[in-house]
């Protein structure tokens, strides 16, 4: 028989200690492991929102205020980008492409983003994925819209489907609409847990054609209203835009680069570089991620300290037990690696159930996660932080294991062969 | 003939409080020997010694021609596990293993093991001590009689030289503990094994080939204890 077969057996024959405290040793793994991925999750969601994107150039402000209302809807720019300093800095050698963006406006809820078809040609998110349609494609047309999954499921959407534009604004109902010229959709986005998946895309032209006819930011009179075969190429040709991403064509370019348009002399501008940006406003809004984190590791704590609790309450009855291996040869190093070997087999079936539960979880839940959520969990299953967590586990196990290891050798000692109880 | 155990001038205290203070006494090869002795007087701190549980703290304990007095606690350890079979009064047996696995125990403790030879003298002890109903039942299923038989067949299967038994038929009836002996001895005298046996009751003494009251070899006098 060997020493691990022994173990086996020793704790097989304390049955329900043994399952208790396998059972919270467990629970404390799949909490922590669980709460990490999805913290890794929600984490991508948010500073993958978008990716290969080098640098964002809006009208001078905040550099945290482009980010927030170029990715993630969230206030508004102050000023816009003149067309002509577009063009100047996106026909520059160093630039590979860029997308503009032209914001402001809304539908029950959801933004309209104006862009053109580099947006779909270009535009990556979390690791290098690009946008994929699950029905239609982009615009031909100029009145023509496509959809984020979102939207779409929501609002009931469909391919056909026509849509009016809200004037001003991207949060709730609109005041002001564009309701004499409808969009019609052409294309839905598959989901990509991001903010892409909650907004709606129009061309650039489609912006200029709804506000031709609008004066000082009100809606025309039905007398100066333009219909819309009155409208012409010519006349929709962009003349701002709210700001766009920038892809360089070599990454060492960018800090030039972002040197060269902050310092732009037909306009103030501000270039920034998004993923210093994201993972900034991410750590600020990381308290929740702290807390959650701080309940799974107190209930490791709780894990560890129920194991030992079963440990030492289990010491006395083993007396005789230890007597006997003493008898049969055993040293008092035998009796401290018996009882380490025990937590070994307690921690190691514990992390092996933990990881089975959390990959049938991660399996049964995460479709639901992304559907409700938003929430894609991302390989690896396991990551550093989790294969961290399972060492620190079975480390701090076998750490705390000491202390019961040392008291059967001391109790071993001072009995010697005759047990009195 | 080199000698079984010799102690010279052996002493042993708990603290300060003194137990043993041998001058002289000898055990030859394959003797069987009766120890007894008045409850506290003593012996199990005695079998401890000679087991090497307890360290030595002045004199010589020579057993099986090996000097413990001059060895440390792995050294003890080894040694007890090597030459050494240990039989208690009762709870000899790991209550979770069963009779086999318990009776295969030791094996655990030894550096080499002659598998084969091992396996045929298994075979023998369970069919001398009559066990061969029970090897796979569970030791908390068997009576005390055949508890302290597995605890023979177990203590026999390294072929140790010493088997010191602790008052291993205290729970017996009297018809019980002269079969029990006989097994015992039969088996011993098989594998040349000396026996030092202890215990209070007398009544079994004229079964061994000497028998010796501790206070005859130790210096140190116990007041009877009173039981109330
Ligand atoms: N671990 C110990 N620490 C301190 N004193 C001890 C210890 N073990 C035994 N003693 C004391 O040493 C004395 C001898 O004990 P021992 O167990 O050797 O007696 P014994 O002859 O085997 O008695 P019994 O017949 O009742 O088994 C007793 O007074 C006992 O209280
Ligand atoms: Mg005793």
């Amino acid at each position: 028989m060997s020493w691990i077969h022994l173990a086996w057996k020793s704790l097989k024959n304390r049955k329900l200690a043994t399952i208790l405290t396998i059972f919270a040793m467990m629970l404390s793994l799949v909490l922590l492991m669980s709460v990490e991925r999805i913290r890794r999750a929600a984490e991508a969601g948010f500073t993958q929102s978008v990716s290969g994107v080098d640098l964002i150039v809006g009208a001078r402000s905040g550099s945290l205020q482009i980010v927030l209302y170029t990715i993630f809807n969230l206030g508004q720019a102050t000023n816009n980008v003149s067309i002509e300093s577009y063009n100047e800095i996106k026909s520059r050698p160093d630039v590979e492409w860029t997308i503009p963006y032209s914001l402001g406006d809304g539908h029950k809820g959801f933004r309209v983003i104006a862009t053109n078809s580099d947006f779909f040609k270009y535009y990556q998110f979390r690791s290098k994925e690009r946008i994929t349609f699950q029905a239609g494609g982009p615009w031909n047309g100029m009145f023509d819209v496509v959809l984020g999954a979102d939207v779409a499921e929501r609002l009931g959407y469909q391919m056909g489907s026509e849509i009016v534009v809200s004037h001003g604004s991207t949060t709730g109902q609109g005041i002001q609409e564009h309701d004499d010229k409808k969009f019609r959709v052409a294309g839905i986005l598959k989901a990509t847990g991001t903010q892409l998946d909650r907004a709606l895309y129009i061309s650039l032209e489609g912006m200029e054609a709804i506000h031709l006819d609008w004066q000082t930011g009100s809606a025309p009179t039905p007398d100066k209203q333009l219909s819309i075969n009155q409208i012409t190429a010519e006349m929709v040709q962009p003349k701002n835009i709210t700001s766009f991403f920038l892809r360089t064509k070599n990454r060492i370019q960018t800090l030039k680069l972002q040197r060269d348009i902050n310092e732009f002399r037909s306009e103030p501008l501000l270039a920034v570089i998004p993923g210093v940006v994201l993972s900034e406003l991410w750590q600020s809004l990381s308290t929740v991620e702290k807390v959650l984190k701080a309940i799974s590791f107190l209930v490791m704590v709780v894990g560890l300290m129920s194991m030992l609790i079963a440990l030492m309450t289990s010491l006395n009855e083993r007396r005789r037990e230890m007597a006997i291996l003493r008898v049969l040869g055993a040293s008092l190093k035998h009796i401290v690696g018996l009882i380490v070997l025990e937590t070994f087999v307690l921690a190691s079936v514990a992390i092996f159930a933990a990881s089975l539960i959390k990959l049938t979880l991660e399996w049964m839940l995460g479709p639901w996660l992304q559907v409700k959520y938003g929430l894609y969990l991302q390989q690896p299953s396991f990551s550093i932080v989790e294969v961290s967590y399972i060492l620190l586990m079975l480390v701090l196990a076998l750490l705390m294991s000491l202390i019961p290891a040392l008291g059967a050798m001391k109790s071993a000692l001072k009995d010697g062969l005759s047990v009195r109880t | 003939m080199e000698h079984a155990l010799a102690i010279k001038d052996l002493k042993f205290s708990y603290g300060s409080n003194k137990i043993l203070n041998i001058p002289d006494f000898q055990m030859s090869r394959g003797e069987n020997v009766f120890l007894f002795g008045s409850s506290g007087s003593g012996k199990s701190t005695l079998l401890e010694l000679i087991a090497g549980i307890l360290k030595t703290q002045s004199g010589e304990l020579n057993v099986l021609g090996e000097k413990l007095h001059e060895k440390n606690a792995v050294q003890l350890d080894h040694f007890r596990a090597q030459n050494v079979g240990y039989i208690f009064q009762s709870f000899n047996l790991i209550p979770y293993l069963s009779v086999i696995e318990n009776i295969k125990l030791p094996l655990m403790f030894l550096k080499h093991v002659d598998t084969a030879q091992t396996e045929k003298l298994l075979n023998h002890l369970v069919d001398s001590l009559e066990l061969k109903k029970y090897i796979h039942r569970r030791v908390t299923d068997l009576s005390v009689g055949q508890q302290q038989r597995v605890a023979v067949a177990r203590a026999l299967l390294k072929r140790p030289k010493l088997i010191l038994a602790d008052e291993p038929t205290s729970a017996l009836d009297y018809n019980h503990r002269e079969k029990f002996l006989q097994l015992l001895f039969q088996v011993c005298e098989e594998i040349e094994t000396s026996v030092l046996f202890v215990s209070h009751d007398r009544t079994i003494e004229k079964l061994f080939h000497r028998s010796v009251g501790l206070d005859s070899i130790n210096t140190i006098q116990h007041t009877p204890e009173v039981i109330l």
